[in-house]
């Protein structure tokens, strides 16, 4: 028999359904593929490089623009690290406000997962049900720090603002006053407010968006068997997250290896069985439901007890603004704090946390001077993407659209 | 006076030609996803639920050959810009491009990088530029709406005689 | 797991080879080139370390470590004493230049490791880890890109991040940060063309390294 070459095709840079900036070259005998040889770098704006001129809190805007759809996850790995080199603990209630951001970041990327991932295959209407309720959560982060999508919020030490005692409302005669008391119903109280109405509705979103996937006919031919992974293979390739849990490992750093105040609260650990694209699926889903628990739990504990939100130590932390304007010592710390930053004493660290998509480490080499020596950050998304060759193996092009999809990967953070 | 001014500046008809395919081009302009970084995911955003843009006859088209607008969404690297320039070699002309964020504006927060193209005007010819990082889909929109008023300045048909 | 049982789990034959201590509460080996895949290989087929995971790869160049900015020591007439000099001794220990670092993680017995290799621009080879653990595939590419370590026994060791032609290894601290060359599209020419970077870095706040004895 002749010997026919594989069909080479560019599955490109610029794609719909791409996820981002990332070429695939598969090689293709008709539709099915035979090989998939993948570009990783097209996003690569060298951050690494960038922080090792900064100091130390000036690379926290650096690491919300990782991985852009988990903005405060990232930050929180990266003064995690700081933290341990400096041996330091924030307050309690800084800890309480770190994991409710983390949980409300891990709803912001399960939506837009879940959203991006059913408009790829093709159930468009889901798209914008997500993209609803990332909104009102955006508020949240906007009400707090200022900004929408990059924050900037986690400093070492604490956090940066306590939260805010008013939520910005509706305005405007063009609406009338019927509307605009329908849209403003959840606005009139704090911002705790805002997220416990969240909490109660959210429950019964979720269960709209399993109406329309979970037992759906299409959705189960073109997820179940796709991309199988057995649990010791996904160990051997490095998976973690709802990849490595979809196949039946039960490992979750919130619960193994407890950070911030998650050894305080109740929730369980979803986990599946098949290894399969549905079973990663219905983790992430079940993990939306869990976060919703764990925020709950978090409003009640910091409707009880107000409190200092960032330590109190001067040569780490900034002065209060209204302190720096009156006394010297703070004036003086505040000026060195800017300008020079302050020094963490020499080590190597690595610090990881549960990210939405993953294990997000970051290991810092210091040589104790006010900038980091090293910087580098354990990406999920890279570990991830480097096994599409083994999983997409003999399938077809359309079903190479759905892996892509659960494995959840963004640029950002591969590239670096 | 009435119609003879109109006689130097292109003529009655064809400014009212003018006009109309003005207001077409306007009202339906048709961008190319070209989300390339944390930008797009407020450009979906803006696309979404809330800040929606298809009441501006905006629909995102997947194909460089079937759209005329093309917003480029976050950095461009060194590695992606040939990409870039083929895509947009590829549109068919009346085309435009806004560049949203300011990565794509000159570089931005990672201007000192060497794998950082500094503005994405260096590699394509921009005609509205939306600061911001990112841009509130507010923002994005605003400049969405610069874009229409430019494009109603263009004449097409019409040619301005000098005297 | 804590230090002590780790050493009592590592073998004799290793013992003498590898330097085993504790460092932020993290546990640290350093390990000479020579006998680097033996002791992998030990690692993962242990099983009172079940050292299964690895998460992660960097590497580090040590050529500027301890070096600061500022240099004087009293005060002049042009200005006064700021910051200690260099950290020399420290220097000097690092004989290598740069070194390769791994993450362990076993699962079965929680608990974290890291392993260190050091290497020279002399003598820049390192065995590959693929065979035993198959993650190590692209961040052992992403760690030839960026340093020039050669892994030995690799399938595929070609540039992954940087652009297609890049010369040279951008992350080590030789290497400028604003690159070599920048890029724009020529229109007579009609395609991409580089040209020779003329931005210059501007350094608002310069390093310094005080020994502050607060900590640690």
């Amino acid at each position: 028999m002749n010997n026919i070459d594989h069909y080479k095709m560019n599955f490109g840079p610029q794609h719909p359904a791409a996820h981002g900036v990332m070429r695939l070259v598969l090689d293709l005998d008709g539709e099915v593929i035979k090989k998939i040889d993948a570009h990783a770098g097209l996003l690569h704006r060298s951050i690494e490089k960038i922080c090792e001129n900064n100091l130390y809190t000036q690379n926290v805007g650096y690491m919300d623009r990782l991985d852009y759809v988990s903005m405060m996850t990232n930050e929180h790995s990266y003064v995690l690290a700081i933290e341990k080199l400096l041996n330091i603990n924030p307050p309690i209630r800084a800890l309480y406000i770190r994991t409710m951001f983390d949980e409300i970041t891990r709803l912001l990327n399960h939506l837009l997962w879940l959203g991006a991932h059913a408009l790829d295959i093709g159930a468009m209407a889901l798209f914008l049900y997500c993209f609803r309720e990332r909104e009102d959560l955006m508020d949240c982060y906007e009400a707090t720090t200022g900004g929408r999508l990059h924050v900037a919020y986690y400093r070492p030490g604490g956090v940066y603002r306590d939260l805010p005692n008013s939520m910005p409302k509706y305005k405007g005669k063009e609406f009338g006053e019927k509307r605009l008391k329908e849209l403003n119903y959840n606005r009139d109280g704090s911002l705790l407010d805002f997220i416990s109405d969240f909490v109660a509705r959210f429950p019964n979103l979720v269960d709209e968006y399993e109406t329309l996937l979970t037992d759906n006919r299409i959705w189960k031919q073109r997820t179940v068997g796709i991309g199988v992974v057995s649990p010791e293979r996904a160990i051997a390739l490095g998976f973690t997250g709802p990849m490595l849990r979809g196949s039946g490992v039960e490992w979750d750093l919130r619960k193994k290896q407890p950070y911030a105040v998650y050894d305080k609260l109740e929730f369980k650990i979803p986990v599946g069985s098949n290894g399969d694209c549905y079973d990663r699926y219905l983790v992430r889903v079940a993990e939306m439901r869990e976060s919703n628990k764990i925020i709950k739990q978090c409003i009640d504990w910091l409707y009880k007890n107000p409190g200092p939100v960032m330590l109190e130590n001067s040569k780490i932390t900034p002065p209060l603004r209204m302190d720096m304007k009156t006394s010297m010592e703070a004036l003086i710390h505040h000026f060195k704090y800017f300008s020079e930053g302050f020094i963490v004493p020499k080590g190597e660290v690595y610090a990881a946390i549960e990210q939405p998509k993953g294990e997000f480490g970051i290991y810092i080499v210091s040589d104790g001077s006010n900038k980091p020596y090293r910087v580098k950050m354990r990406a999920p998304s890279y570990v991830h993407l480097s096994a599409i060759d083994e999983l997409a193996r003999g399938h077809l092009i359309a079903d190479l659209v759905t892996i892509i999809g659960t494995l959840d990967i963004v640029l950002g953070d591969m590239d670096r | 006076m009435g119609i003879d001014g109109k006689f130097n500046s292109g003529g009655f008809i064809t400014t009212n030609i003018d006009k109309v395919i003005n207001w077409a081009r306007t009202g339906s302009l048709w961008p190319m996803t070209f989300g390339l970084a944390c930008c797009a995911v407020e450009m979906m955003q803006t696309g979404a639920s809330r800040f929606d843009l298809d009441r501006f006859g905006i629909i995102f088209r997947p194909s460089p050959r079937q759209s005329d607008l093309m917003i480029v969404a976050g950095t461009l690297t060194n590695k992606m810009a040939s990409a870039l320039r083929k895509v947009y070699d590829q549109m068919p002309s009346p085309k435009w491009v806004i560049s949203m964020g300011s990565c794509s504006n000159g570089g931005g927060y990672y201007y000192y990088s060497y794998s950082v193209v500094r503005g994405c005007d260096r590699i394509v010819p921009v005609d509205v530029y939306v600061p911001g990082c990112p841009p509130t889909p507010e923002a994005l929109i605003y400049g969405i709406l610069k874009l229409q008023e430019k494009i109603k300045k263009t004449n097409t048909v019409a040619k301005k005689i000098r005297d | 797991m804590k230090l002590d049982e780790i050493k009592n789990i590592i073998d004799d034959k290793f013992s003498d080879k590898i330097k085993i201590f504790l460092d932020v509460n993290e546990i640290n080996i350093d390990v000479e080139k020579s006998i680097f895949y033996d002791f992998c290989k030990f690692l993962k087929n242990n099983s009172n370390l079940k050292l299964d995971f690895l998460s992660d790869i960097s590497g580090v160049d040590y050529l500027d470590y301890g070096k600061s900015y500022w240099e004087t020591v009293d005060s002049t007439s042009k200005g006064f004493s700021r910051a200690h000099k260099s950290d020399l001794l420290y220097f000097l220990y690092m004989k290598n230049r740069f070194c390769v670092s791994y993450h362990f993680l076993s699962y079965q017995f929680n608990f974290r490791l890291r392993l260190r290799v050091f290497v020279d621009l002399s003598d820049m080879r390192v065995d590959s880890v693929v065979s035993l653990w198959p993650t190590a595939n692209w961040h052992e590419r992403e760690l030839y890109d960026f340093f020039g370590v050669i892994f030995v026994g690799h399938p595929n060791l070609i540039r992954i991040l940087t652009d297609y032609g890049f010369e040279g290894h951008p992350l080590r601290k030789d290497f400028p940060l604003t690159g070599e060359y920048e890029i724009r599209y020529d229109e007579n020419k009609e395609k991409i063309v580089r040209e020779a970077s003329q931005i210059k870095r501007v350094i608002n706040t310069p390093k310094i390294i005080r020994k502050d004895f607060r900590y640690r």
